[in-house]
């Protein structure tokens, strides 16, 4: 018995070392959100610091961006996909007090499916024919028609869950269910969370008090760090910092995978990237390895499309057009391109994307290589923004879509990309409305191969995931299959 | 005096119109919007629509000119598009940070010069070396200066923090905060008041009444301290005010380095998010205070110097 | 010797424009990356080593001499054009003319600089064109007083009134008797407003503002070794003093020709 005892206070110690609570993490983001909320703003940043951290919904991503429970126990779906059953966690209270029901989800995305409510993504829930709380803890969902990506939609950002009849106060004052209570915004300056007794996983959180602070230069972020004003650098870490960090016994850096496509954008509604040969000229004439090992030190994997390998249903393409100056040469020729009439294009980089500046740079210098004359021109976001994203007014450009599972902005001929695919759009219908799952994968690679076969755009690299941090912060989460620095079981060692 | 004194208001006023409505002309031609810095990338159309309208962004621009100039002229600056907040509580919480470092820039600048071009006049030797060493702070850009003062005192030895500011309510805290980055601009501004200093006093040594003090035998430091160094510093107090316009400027680099929530930060975000309301409160209230630092020179320079007659 | 600082800008500016001439021969590509080499200390190969990409640093300094040439002649020119030609007119017209021109200088004066910057950042795309007009413009009322000064104290000398009494117009008159007779206050303002246009680039490039990357600028260079500072001190060092050096340069060029002009002394 004794003994017993002693393992007992062993272990407890042990785990008591391994895990202590309390303290205050500190986490450098760049960029300040407009607002709080997710489903008013698509601002990456909202999410990765409040995702799960306090705003939760009826699912939830984990860190290998499976879908995972959280405000539902379990659920179930009809053979026909059509009725999907939540039931939900019992005994669960939102940050003000107020007990989490039925009625918070039916309130929740009565709102999301109406266009009218300004809610940023009406057509995730479009298909939602009713919601009904059949009881408190029982939430029934009625589908016009089976959409494959109905539970993936409910695990996203978007679909965080607030107390019922709460709206404008959430942009600014979020009031979750997550393991942290939001305390205060300061504008400019971060945003302060803090342990939320209340929560309804045991134990946790660890930390007291997280202090996410907006610090858009990446050299004062580096200073800070070295300097001990933060402990962490949630993202962008440049590589080259990286390699740095490294080497230095205090700090320690963290990398995986993203749901960012670096994306080299064609315009092909206009020459010169409607012909097809051009366009498959570009894939060849670009090394994407060397581009992966040069600018960015090695972080990053090639892609072939419009997917990232951490997501489901990944084809990896990265190969389809192997490197060869020759047959992209070849192409341009058959094009009517040649050194008498070299191509010549401009192409637009937004300001405030180091990575792709850079990469955007090299392809730049690698397409001069077979004669290719890309113009550089660097526009400011909100330029980039107007004229590139929504007026389509560009030949080619580059940014990363950050936003997981998106391959369906190809479905939409008005995109900036304008890439008008009859059979994409069906495709892409066909495998919204398979109901199983594996049909629908295989539907989903052949989209892939889709895209690469007709070159849209060039897929560059999937963007890696680096973050910064002591050596004493443990726990955070490696990759970011949806923007979330997830803090939930993030401890400081000692 | 009086009528002087209304004419230099009144001017300042219209210089304040004519600088804001240059701006908001300005604005007009920019491209982007601030509907689309708000909402993001993946929006939907309906949603877009719904807050250009909120916004009254749909109005033409004579309408929105007519707006904001009587809006203005109510001394209310309207709320910011990017952070639905008044622009008037924005800047409140941003000013007394810049206006803090401003001045601790400037009192230390001062605080350098004076002793020093007192030092350099009094030995020579040290003017020489003192004036090259002033010339070449002047010529180092004020954020280099900065990350240099950053590595060896916040990181190299962790001294002072490396960034950030708590506020004001603990004064210890925000004085340590606003340490480096003060020192930066003080350094860097150091050189033109050592030289506008180390400049008048000697002019002032060569006067009559100085040559009289030598003759009767005071001593050398006590004729630099007593007699030369009050008429000396008439100049030096009109500079400084120029410089506080100056510094307001170039205290945004100072600002970036030690990643401090200022008005700098605050202009650029606000161009990023095409926030007009939130822009043309920060001119306006940037503008007022380069007039106002100009006027108080002017007036400051006529109540010192006897011989400025206000006609 | 009479004026050691005349002498040591002139030097020092002589110095700084041989290294934007050298850049037309010296043959390595300043934005070729050799990523085996990062951060590289000085060699045969990198005469001064080089960055944390792996480019040449000494191609880098030679291009960046070149393109401050660049920077701090567009941001002069525009500054000295606009300012001298409106402070000539404001000058010698008077009247309302300068009321509106000396109302419109306040305006521009009250409007901080990187504000500005900012402006034209937005509108024309951040670069080094933009940035330098936006510099150059917040120049205009410095040039426009010593203009304005000048041609109002020059309007009633006996010279100028000789050439109206002839029958000489006003604008033969700003341009052949005016202009000429302030050109020495004009250069040393145009040489310390050269200067303050290579710290308003370097700091404009801190804030993502001026010249653009790959292209070096001396500022941008600077910014970009920063995070490496604690591990090799060569990508900020380089930069850093010849920027430091050329600025110094203008600005002991501008004090020496003051002190040559000033007849006072």
């Amino acid at each position: 018995m004794r003994k017993r005892l002693q393992l007992f206070l062993l272990v407890s110690l042990g785990l008591a070392l391994a895990q202590p609570s309390g303290g205050e993490l500190r986490v450098a983001i760049l960029a300040e959100p407009p607002v709080l909320d997710p489903t008013a703003s698509t601002s990456q940043e909202i999410p990765r610091m409040l995702y799960d951290n306090v705003l939760q919904g009826l699912v939830k991503f984990n860190e290998k961006g499976e879908i995972v429970p959280a405000l539902a126990e379990r659920w179930q779906g009809s053979p026909s996909s059509l009725t999907w059953t939540f039931h939900l966690r019992r005994g669960v209270r939102f940050h003000n007090g107020a007990p989490f029901t039925a009625e918070d989800v039916v309130f929740k995305f009565n709102r999301a499916r109406d266009p009218k409510s300004g809610h940023t993504h009406p057509e995730y829930y479009q298909d939602i024919q009713s919601v009904e709380a059949k009881d408190p803890y029982t939430v029934v969902f009625r589908l016009r028609q089976p959409n494959q990506d109905f539970l993936f939609n409910l695990a996203r950002p978007d679909s965080v869950i607030g107390p019922k009849g709460r709206m404008e106060e959430q942009r600014t004052q979020p009031i979750g269910t997550g393991p942290f209570r939001f305390v205060a915004w300061e504008r400019g300056v971060g945003v302060r969370l803090e342990r939320f007794e209340g929560y309804y996983e045991p134990g946790l959180p660890y930390l007291d008090r997280v202090f996410f602070r907006f610090m858009p230069d990446p050299n004062a972020q580096l200073a800070a760090l070295r300097a001990g004003d933060i402990q962490v650098i949630g993202l962008g870490v440049s590589p080259e910092a990286a390699l740095v960090l490294q080497r230095d016994p205090n700090f320690k850096v963290v990398t995986g995978f993203t749901t960012t496509e670096i994306t080299v954008g064609m315009n092909n509604g206009r020459p010169p990237f409607n012909d097809l040969r051009v366009r498959r000229a570009i894939q060849h004439a670009v090394d994407k390895k060397a581009l992966v090992e040069g600018v960015m030190l090695g972080y990053g994997t090639p892609i072939g499309s419009h997917r990232s390998p951490g997501e489901s249903c990944y084809e990896d393409l990265s190969g389809y057009y192997p490197y060869d100056p020759a047959k992209a040469r070849a192409l341009l020729q058959e094009a009517g391109y040649g050194p008498n009439n070299p191509l010549r294009f401009t192409f637009t980089l937004a300001a405030p994307y180091p990575y792709e500046r850079r990469l955007g740079e090299a392809i730049a210098a690698q397409l001069s290589q077979i004669g290719i004359q890309a113009r550089l021109e660097v526009v400011e976001w909100a330029t980039w923004l107007s004229r590139v994203f929504r007026g389509a007014d560009y030949q080619m450009t580059i940014i990363g879509h950050s936003e997981p599972h998106d391959i369906g902005i190809y479905a939409n001929p008005n995109y900036y990309f304008r890439y008008d695919s009859l059979r994409f759009r069906e495709l892409y219908t066909r495998y919204l409305r398979t109901p199983d799952p594996k049909r629908a994968c295989e539907i989903m690679k052949e989209m892939q191969r889709l895209l690469a076969q007709d070159a849209v755009n060039l897929w560059v690299m999937n963007a890696p995931y680096i973050a910064a941090m002591r050596k004493e912060v443990v726990g955070w989460w490696q990759n970011q299959p949806t923007p979330s620095l997830n803090v939930t079981r993030v401890y400081l060692s000692r | 005096m009086r009528s002087f004194l209304l004419r230099r208001v009144l001017l300042a006023l219209a210089t304040l119109w004519l600088a804001s409505s240059l701006v908001f002309l300005f604005l007009l031609f920019l491209p982007g919007d601030p509907v689309q810095a708000i909402l993001g990338l993946e929006a939907s159309p309906a949603a877009r629509q719904a807050l250009e309208r909120a916004l009254g962004l749909d109005k033409p621009p004579w309408e929105r000119y007519a707006d904001w100039l009587t809006r203005t002229l109510r001394l209310d600056l309207g709320e910011s598009i990017r952070y639905g907040k008044p622009v008037g509580e924005l800047l409140e919480e941003r000013l007394p940070l810049t206006l803090g470092l401003v001045l601790l820039g400037l009192g230390g600048a001062l605080f350098l010069a004076l002793p020093l071009a007192l030092l350099a006049l009094r030995f020579p030797f040290w003017d020489l070396a003192l004036t090259g060493l002033m010339a070449l702070l002047q010529s180092v850009p004020t954020f280099f200066l900065g990350v240099v003062l950053l590595y060896a005192l916040a990181v190299h030895l962790p001294l002072f923090p490396a960034s950030g500011f708590p506020g004001f309510s603990n004064p210890w805290e925000a004085l340590r905060h606003l340490f480096l980055p003060a020192l930066t601009l003080a350094l860097s501004r150091a050189a033109i008041l050592f030289r506008m200093a180390r400049g008048s006093l000697l002019e002032v040594m060569g006067q009559d009444y100085i040559r009289t003090a030598r003759a009767k035998g005071v001593p050398e430091t006590w004729v630099l301290f007593k007699h030369a160094l009050k008429p000396a510093s008439l100049p030096l107090v009109t500079v400084l005010g120029l410089e506080g316009g100056f510094l307001l400027t170039g205290a945004v680099v100072v600002e970036v380095v030690f990643a401090l929530p200022g008005m700098g930060s605050l202009a650029l975000t606000a161009l990023e998010a095409r926030d007009y309301p939130l822009l043309q409160g920060l001119v306006l209230v940037m503008a007022a205070l380069i007039v106002l630092f100009n006027l108080l020179v002017d007036l400051l320079y006529g109540l010192l110097d006897p011989r400025v007659a206000y006609a | 010797m009479r004026s050691p600082s005349l002498f040591i800008g002139s030097l020092l500016v002589g110095l700084f424009l041989l290294m934007a001439l050298a850049s037309y021969l010296y043959p390595v590509d300043p934005n070729a990356p050799d990523f085996l080499h990062r951060l590289a200390p000085p060699s045969p190969s990198h005469p001064l080593g080089t960055d944390p990409l792996g480019r040449d640093l000494l191609a880098r300094l030679l291009h960046g001499a070149r393109n401050a040439l660049v920077v701090g002649g567009i941001a002069v020119s525009v500054g000295f054009a606009l300012g001298v030609v409106s402070g000539l007119l404001a000058g010698y017209l008077g009247r309302y003319w300068d009321g509106i021109l000396s109302l419109l200088m306040e305006a521009l004066y009250a409007l901080p600089g990187l504000l500005l910057a900012l402006l034209f950042a937005a509108l024309m795309g951040p670069g080094m064109v933009s940035s330098m007009l936006a510099v150059g413009l917040s120049m205009v009322p410095a040039f426009f007083r010593v203009a304005r000064a000048g041609a109002m104290s020059l309007k009633t000398t006996p010279f100028v009134e000789a050439a109206l009494a002839l029958g000489a117009g006003p604008g033969r008159v700003v341009f052949r008797h005016l202009l000429p007779n302030l050109l020495g206050p004009l250069l040393v303002q145009a040489s310390l407003a050269f200067a303050a246009a290579l710290l308003a680039e370097a700091a404009l490039s801190y804030l993502g503002l001026g010249v653009q990357p790959p292209n070096p600028s001396l500022g941008r260079m600077l910014r970009e070794a920063q995070g490496f500072l604690p591990l090799s001190p060569y990508p900020a060092l380089v930069p850093g003093v010849a920027l430091s050096l050329t600025v110094l340069g203008f600005n002991l060029l501008g004090d020496g020709l003051r002190d040559r002009l000033d007849p006072r002394r």
